[in-house]
């Protein structure tokens, strides 16, 4: 039965790595789906963004299959190194829909984006000129 | 090139395209020829008969005006016929047919520059036209004072011309007389005492002198002393003139050898032109009581003999100096009138003397006519037309049966003129309105329902309302009827009539109707609705103490003194300079009801001449407006105290709270040496604490420049956004530094002009443009809002080679630091941190396609909308110009993707003549002086108020109406669809319901 554990961790590097697989083929449909701001896009984009937070959510149940005997299946500290490892790929499947987020132009980065919501005191000094007359004369 | 100018045009057609069914509804305009000169008789008005047809004659008033036009008024209604604006300068002739105001015949005679004489503006210039078998006369015209020529009037050739031998002598020719075969020009000869008459004679074919003699005479006046005489019957012309007391007169002959004979007694005090000297050889001379006595042509004899003398025409405290005219009818007879105003009947009385009339001794008759001088002031010239004879076939009944029908055209003090056949006014012209000196915008109060009911018991009030609600199914009625199918307003539909049911004006539902209020140089004060440019009131500006001299009232500037706002009907305080006829200088406010004209201070009743207030004795420097809670008119005098408006305790405390961060830039020095120089104001203990400015800072422009105007932002708007967001999305902050003041100047030097963006209130100069000024003529037109400064002048012939030339447009914006993402927060730090002065100017000039009169920016609520620029051309049409296309950061080359987020597009030089963009759609506005805009109730409108010679307003949107429904909007189908949809779910329930409780069942 030492094979079928053998067979299990191996399932779940598996696992673990899944997210990393499929990176290539979400950027390839990124890079399809444009820089606009479309439907389609849009859905790609909330996708990548959703799915790491989906998996963490549920992690351990994810990885209970491949829990060995004798353990917690749910618990936190089984398979440490897979977890860890399941963690830094949909953290990279977010930085992907973040870096679209960005070049989409969806995350406030610039001053632009902050510009409405600046303020300005009070006029020091009373604008007399603005209802000047004109010197004609 | 191509996309960029078709992108231009996408543009353009997105933003301000009028729809051809909102002509005419957005916008009105009125077409004025301006108030006719009356103080010479050769340029004032006339009515004059044209064939029409074959068999039908119509008359036109022809009239030249102060406003530079030359106009022919239809009599019938006071329609403009012709209107033909001239350009200066006195040395072309120009021929105009009468009816239709095509232009002839045009002919230079000589360089403007080279006319050396130029007060009053028709000295030293005469014509006189000689019949020939051609359809077109030829003409004798004399100009300049000293040359004449014989003009062929159908080719323009100049048949002959001469010259006076010696130009420099002290003859100037002012008057001509032609016959068939000889020419005389009579002139003044100037020495110390007084002028002395000189007659020259020439020969009418070829121009040759034939003789030149000095007549010993003293003119004391002038031209208008001298008058010379035609007649029809063939007898010689003659030449009356006064001299001292006495009217003398001799017969022209080629040789010149007549001796001057004179009345026998100098008894008269003047003579006056009727311009009935032409061909029927009459005028008027005053006696030295006041009467008058009508003189002719003695045709039997070598002079000239009084005809006619006006009963009761001597000076009287009963009527006012009484005014002369002549006029003619359709057969050509002449006529004498007699004009005054009677203070016994509070009417204007005219006589008119017929002298052909009860077998040639002459008739007069006479009648009243009820002038309105309250409204109009006093009549200052009358022109008569006697169209008709009625009862000329003398009834033997009525000996006295002689009436004749009188037509007169009457020019006023005011401006207005008026036509009016015998007693009945046929219509009134406000021509003042084409010398606006200052108009404003001012709100409409809102429609208010008014319940009044104080003092109620519980059971009356319980009565009231049940009486009330028998309204209440007519009410529901029409809401359910106005909720289904009602119309909205839409932003092109006519809108309601200005005055509601208790006679109180309204606004409208998007606030389009306004009052503008409009001042006029011949003061009279106007309140006219800003929807159709009906004049709603107007009111008389009175002299006060200088009635009794005589004055000017120039209005300078108007002030909204209190806003539907503040909770009361507006108001406004018109600011006025009044120059006395002893050369006293007052300035004078009036405070005025702007629904009503009624005088807010209530010191003159309703009706009459309004009363101002002298503030200051003397000249004002400048004026200043304290917005606010309390809203006080602050005006300086020339010894820089502070004069405030109202003078009461709240604005002298609302003065003193702001006085400290009072920053002064006045114009000070002499014309041609001005400086601008900053104040502030102080308190000085030794006057009672009243306010003193005193100067801060001077601007170090050059020593030879000298300050022409200075621009101030032209809007006290709110500014809606703080920056321009860039394609990378970093920002351009605003420079909104609320001091900032554009400063025009001429440099006395060289011919260059500068404008200096200035801080007002440390003096230091942000940004600087040095221009060319073609001949020394500083032409610099500038608009000033927030960050965005756009001026124009006209680029003439340049110094580099391959410079265009024409009228060039350049628009600068300011922005914060040096770069993108530099933030100083210009409008609130200190104008003394170093930082206020760090700006970055993006400029980039473009070229126009005519000459521009006027310019402005749009002004909206709220400032979200954008601003375009209305210009006035001066091929009579205003247009506005988008803001995009003059864009500073607009690239030179193909746009890159950031640069077209940011909806820039490519630099173009020209700024298309696009007919599109053009406001004044067919109308033709003429000379316009000024622009003023005005925000709606609607954040995406904004109204224009054009003026100048004629008047136009309409209203624009300069992003488009996004603010309302568009108008093929389909309300009955969103009403119905929603309905129908409702309709199906109510049917559909209870059969889905049945439906699933089957299904449950037999599952």
């Amino acid at each position: 039965s030492s094979s079928y554990e053998q067979l299990k961790e191996k399932r779940a590097w598996d696992v673990a790595i899944a997210p990393a697989k499929s990176l290539p083929m979400q950027a390839f449909m990124l890079y399809m789906s444009g820089g606009g701001v479309q439907i389609f896009s849009m859905g790609i984009v909330f996708m990548l963004l959703l799915s790491p937070f989906k998996n963490l959510a549920s992690i351990n149940s994810a990885f209970a299959p491949f829990a060995p005997a004798k353990t917690d299946p749910k618990a936190l500290t089984t398979l440490p190194l897979q977890k860890v490892a399941y963690l830094a790929c949909n953290v990279l499947t977010l930085a992907l829909g973040l870096w679209k987020c960005r070049s989409m132009g969806l995350l406030p980065t610039g001053t632009g984006d902050w510009l409405a919501f600046e303020t300005r005191g009070q006029v020091r000094r009373l604008a007399l000129s603005e209802n000047g007359y004109d010197w004609s004369c | 090139m191509l996309l960029s100018l078709l992108a231009v045009f996408a543009i353009i057609g997105l933003t301000s395209a009028l729809h051809a069914s909102e002509a005419g509804v957005v916008d009105w305009q009125k077409s004025l020829v301006g108030v006719p000169l009356t103080y010479t008789t050769s340029l004032s008005p006339a009515f004059h008969r044209v064939h029409d047809t074959v068999n039908t004659t119509r008359s036109v008033i022809l009239t030249a005006t102060g406003n530079n036009v030359l106009a022919a008024l239809d009599p019938v209604d006071g329609s403009v016929a012709v209107a033909a604006l001239s350009g200066p300068g006195g040395a072309t002739l120009r021929i105009f047919d009468a009816l239709t105001g095509q232009l002839l015949l045009e002919n230079r005679l000589h360089a403007p520059s080279s006319g050396h004489l130029s007060e009053p503006i028709d000295l030293g210039t005469a014509l006189s036209l000689q019949p020939t078998e051609n359809t077109r006369p030829h003409i004798f015209v004399l100009t300049n004072g000293h040359s004449v020529r014989l003009i062929d009037g159908s080719t323009g050739d100049m048949k002959w011309g001469w010259t006076s031998a010696d130009q420099t002598s002290k003859v100037i020719y002012t008057k001509l007389v032609a016959t068939s075969s000889t020419v005389y020009l009579i002139g003044l000869s100037k020495s110390i005492q007084s002028n002395t008459l000189h007659i020259t004679s020439l020969s009418a074919s070829t121009g040759e002198l034939i003789e030149d003699v000095d007549v010993p005479s003293n003119i004391a006046e002038g031209p208008a002393d001298i008058i010379p005489l035609t007649s029809v019957s063939g007898a010689e012309p003659r030449l009356a003139w006064f001299d001292r007391g006495a009217i003398r007169s001799m017969l022209l002959t080629p040789d010149l050898k007549d001796k001057p004979a004179s009345t026998k007694e100098a008894r008269y005090r003047r003579v006056i032109d009727v311009n009935l000297g032409e061909e029927r050889g009459i005028f008027v001379a005053i006696q030295h009581d006041g009467s008058a006595r009508v003189f002719r042509i003695d045709e039997e004899g070598p002079g000239v003999k009084a005809i006619w003398e006006f009963a009761d025409s001597a000076d009287s405290g009963r009527y006012a100096p009484s005014i002369y005219s002549g006029g003619l009818d359709k057969e050509g007879n002449p006529y004498v009138s007699r004009v005054f105003w009677s203070h016994v009947l509070g009417k204007a009385s005219v006589h008119v003397f017929a002298p052909h009339l009860a077998d040639g001794k002459g008739l007069v008759s006479g009648f009243a006519f009820p002038f309105d001088t309250r409204t109009h002031g006093i009549i200052n010239h009358v022109c008569v037309l006697c169209p008709h004879m009625n009862g000329v076939a003398v009834d033997n009944a009525h000996p006295g049966g002689f009436t004749v029908l009188t037509r007169l055209f009457v020019t006023t003090t005011t401006g207005a003129v008026q036509f009016w056949q015998r007693d009945v006014l046929e219509w009134t012209r406000e021509e003042s309105l084409a010398s606006i000196s200052a108009a404003e915008f001012v709100d409409l109060p809102e429609e208010q329902v008014v319940h009044s009911h104080n003092a109620e018991s519980f059971v009356q009030r319980v009565v009231r309302h049940i009486i009330d609600a028998k309204d209440f199914p007519r009410y529901l009625a029409a809401f359910v009827n106005r909720f289904l199918t009602g119309s909205y307003e839409t932003t092109s539909s006519v809108l309601p009539s200005a005055v509601n049911a208790s006679g109180l004006l309204t606004r409208d539902t998007f606030g389009f109707r306004k009052v503008i209020v409009a001042a006029t140089g011949f003061g009279k004060i106007y309140g006219l609705d800003s929807s159709t440019g009906d004049v709603l009131w107007s009111r008389i500006l009175g002299l006060g103490w200088a009635a009794e001299v005589g004055a000017v009232i120039r209005p300078l500037k108007i002030y909204v003194t209190r806003t539907v706002a503040d909770g009361d009907t507006p108001q406004v305080v018109v600011v006025t300079q009044r120059r006395a006829e002893n050369t006293l200088v007052d300035t004078v406010l009036f405070h005025i009801d702007a629904l009503t004209g009624e005088d807010a201070r209530g010191a003159s009743p309703s009706g009459e001449v309004l009363q101002g207030l002298d503030i200051i004795s003397g000249p004002l420097v400048d004026m200043f407006f304290l917005p606010g809670e309390k809203k006080v008119v602050v005006l300086i005098d020339e010894f820089l105290g502070v004069h405030l408006y109202p003078d009461n305790d709240e604005s002298q405390e609302a003065f003193t709270k702001v006085a400290k961060s009072l920053y002064l830039p006045l114009r000070a020095g002499v014309p041609g040496n001005r400086r601008l120089v900053g104040h502030q104001v102080h308190p000085n203990p030794e006057l009672h604490d009243h306010y003193f400015a005193s100067p801060i800072w001077t601007t170090d422009f050059p020593a030879s420049e000298d300050v022409l105007s200075i621009i101030r932002p032209s809007h006290s708007q709110p500014v809606a956004s703080l920056g321009k967001v860039l394609g990378n999305r970093t920002t351009l902050y605003k420079y909104l530094n609320p001091n900032l003041l554009a400063v025009v100047t001429a440099s006395k030097t060289v011919s260059k002009c500068s404008i200096y963006v200035v801080d007002s209130v440390k003096g230091s100069i942000l940004y600087h443009v040095s221009l060319p000024a073609p001949d020394g003529d500083c032409d610099v037109k500038a608009n000033l809002v927030e960050n965005w400064l756009v001026y124009t002048y006209y680029n003439g012939e340049g110094d580099r080679l391959g410079q265009t030339k024409g009228q060039t447009l350049v628009s600068v914006e300011f922005y914060e630091g040096n770069k993108p993402d530099d933030k100083t927060r210009s409008s609130d730090i200190s104008s003394y941190s170093e930082k206020s002065t760090h700006i970055t100017a993006y400029e980039q000039a473009f070229l126009l396609p005519h000459g521009i009169t006027a310019l402005s920016s749009t002004a909206t609520k709220f400032g979200i909308t954008t601003k375009d620029i209305i210009v006035a051309y001066q091929n009579n049409q205003i247009q506005s110009i988008p803001r995009r296309l003059l864009d500073p950061r607009r690239p030179k080359r193909k746009p890159t993707s950031e640069e077209m987020e940011e909806m820039l597009i490519q630099y173009d030089p020209l700024l298309p003549y696009e007919p599109r963009a053009v406001l004044s759609h067919n109308y033709q506005v003429a000379n316009v002086q000024r622009v003023i805009t005005s925000p709606a109730l609607l954040e995406s409108t904004s109204l224009v108020f054009a003026y100048g010679l004629d008047l136009f307003h309409t209203r624009v949107t300069p992003s488009g109406t996004f603010d309302v429904l568009s108008e093929n909007f389909n309300k009955a189908q969103l009403v119905f669809t929603v309905g129908g949809l409702l309709a199906a779910i109510i049917i559909t329930k209870p059969m889905v319901q049945r439906k699933k409780l089957r299904e449950r069942w037999y599952q």
